[in-house]
């Protein structure tokens, strides 16, 4: 019985306790000071803005951003270290296990109303965030410079800094304009749009999801399918409420929801190499051969030791942490 | 491996790696009195405003007063005895408000000079906080570079680089070629004794007293007109 209700809910656990570690400078959240502790150095897996008051770690994302608006004058070797690091040992794992901002979606996809289901548009729907990733996080910040999606875009910026640390202290309410109202209603429309339909920011909106979905393929943790026992039966993919065509290919967050679907419980999580299973007569391979793949995994191993080599001794750490432990007036919308 | 193991895995990987982080950070927050530490204070003493609250207009008399004092000969840090000083450390870190003597420093500039404030104390002083990484800092730098060429006399303009490498700030410079003077800041010595939760952060300075403080910046338009007004302000004081 325990273990059952331990199986069942292990995932929500975990989501929970990454919220909670993300965000456990309590006193914050009452003082509406942020956190200033070493940790701020290091970027968190989720979405999770580093102006929340109870933030001990930075974003990710505005991480990046930021680390590219001064490429110019230094390359932003930590930063990219530490995404294809956490790319290639968790790809997509990050978002069904490791983001606040993800638990938050789903929490509110409970609420009973009737649901918007998967279909042709919503999957085309989720290749948006890719030009979001482009346009936004990756264009805006080396031309612009603006760190596009945290100004215009980001509604855990809104949710987690913008809103509380306006409310907590007054003069930063004075710098609020027409930004941040647009950065409200933006947040508003995104989590209605979670109530109607499953993890809609993550699957249509969210770059961070797009940067983990390359990682997919070749990550060393996440779902597997035991190709041998699979029968192609696709009640995985049926039972999915992301947008898969296929397990594991770019758009699955690797929830393991579609476990307990498989009739031949050919579906499981794993680590290592990739599998080597013969592809199906009729099926297709979803990321080519497994020997591309482990060429590709040595080559992103020497990329990230390489890159976060050259990121700590070219004061990398620092640099997130002297940019995290700052309010980041851009991710509040009052930039 | 059975799913609800991996689960396990994961779990106790997570927790001990970010308790671990956590212990670190409690650590690094605690151990000394650095810039962050100070930084955190500002809410508590509210300050920083964008240099229209009825804090700042309360605070004039005593900021004209100050001035004043300034103005009124002798050597100049002798106009204000407990006057904070950040390169030697002396004096009390506090977060600054409208009125407050501005703390003296020596910043080394790119161009190899130094800058020291309290030699500045008869002249109004823009100081400006930023950093390469800093969007809006990068798009006010241009206002800078205006009120230079206005050419004002009795006016120097300074911005202090917050705790970058000095080869960053020298691509920075190199790169852009501001004629303003630029300050590096690599240990956040004099930042610690200017305490901010975001940048760019703006003073201006008029014979030694904080006349006015600017967190947070728009368009270099915009930017120029709001710092070319407080100047003015100062000058015909």
């Amino acid at each position: 019985m325990k273990a059952n209700h331990f199986k069942r809910f292990a995932r929500r656990y975990i989501q929970l306790l990454a919220a909670v570690l993300y965000n456990c400078n309590f006193k914050g959240f009452a003082t509406g000071n942020i956190w200033q502790g070493s940790t701020k150095g290091l970027c968190a897996p989720g979405l999770n803005c580093y102006s929340c008051p109870g933030a001990v770690a930075a974003c990710p994302l505005g991480s990046l951003q930021t680390a590219l608006l001064s490429s110019k004058y230094k390359f932003p070797y930590y930063v990219l270290g530490t995404l294809l690091l956490l790319g290639l040992l968790l790809g997509r794992l990050i978002c069904g296990f490791l983001c606040p901002f993800g638990f938050l979606q789903e929490l509110l996809h409970k609420i009973p109303t009737p649901k918007l289901q998967k279909s042709r548009v919503t999957r085309a729907l989720s290749l948006l965030k890719y030009v979001i990733l482009l346009v936004f996080v990756i264009a805006m910040p080396l031309i612009a410079p603006v760190p596009g999606f945290c100004e215009y875009i980001c509604p855990a910026g809104t949710l987690e800094a913008g809103i509380p640390l306006t409310l907590l202290q007054e003069r930063l309410r004075a710098l609020t304009g027409v930004l941040f109202t647009w950065k409200v209603a933006l947040l508003v429309l995104i989590l209605v749009g979670c109530i109607l339909c499953y993890r809609a920011f993550c699957r249509f909106l969210c770059p961070l999801g797009a940067i983990y979905s390359f990682f997919n393929p070749v990550s060393f943790f996440g779902i597997r399918v035991d190709r041998s026992k699979c029968i192609h039966c696709d009640a995985c993919v049926r039972h999915c409420k992301m947008d898969v065509k296929k397990v594991c290919d770019r758009e699955c967050i690797q929830c393991g929801e579609c476990i307990a679907s498989c009739p031949v419980d050919a579906i499981h999580y794993g680590v290592g190499r990739p599998a080597r299973q013969p592809s199906a007569p009729t099926g297709r391979e979803a990321f080519g051969k497994p020997a591309a793949k482990t060429v590709l995994r040595i080559v992103l191993v020497v990329l990230i030791i390489a890159f976060l080599a050259l990121g700590l001794s070219s004061n990398g750490f620092q640099d997130v942490k002297n940019k995290a432990i700052r309010i980041c007036l851009e991710c509040m919308g009052i930039g | 491996m059975k799913h609800t193991n991996w689960i396990r895995f994961v779990c106790i990987a997570l927790a001990t790696v970010m308790l671990a982080g956590g212990a670190t950070g409690c650590a690094g927050a605690g151990e000394s009195t650095s810039q962050e530490v100070w930084v955190n204070d500002s809410s508590k003493e509210g300050t920083a405003t964008d240099g229209t609250s009825k804090e700042g207009a309360s605070q004039e008399g005593s900021s004209k007063e100050a001035s004043n004092e300034a103005a009124s000969g002798g050597t100049q840090n002798a106009n204000f005895p407990d006057r904070a000083n950040a390169t030697t450390g002396e004096g009390q870190v506090k977060v600054l408000k409208e009125g407050d003597v501005a703390p003296d420093f020596t910043a080394t500039l790119v161009d190899g000079s130094t800058f020291t404030l309290s030699e500045h104390d008869g002249e109004v002083v823009l100081l400006n906080f930023f950093a390469t990484w800093c969007g809006p800092c990068m798009r006010e730098m241009p206002a800078f570079e205006k009120l230079q060429n206005d050419g004002l006399e009795g006016v120097a303009i300074l911005c202090v680089d917050c705790m970058e490498e000095k080869k960053t700030v020298d691509t920075y410079v190199n790169k852009e070629k501001f004629s303003f003077a630029i300050a590096y800041d690599e240990d956040g010595v004099i930042g610690k004794y200017y305490p901010t939760d975001g940048i760019p952060y703006t003073l201006v300075i008029n014979k030694g007293v904080i006349a006015k403080i600017y967190l947070g910046a728009r368009d270099a338009e915009t930017q120029y007109k709001e710092y070319k007004g407080a100047i003015d302000a100062c000058l015909a004081e």
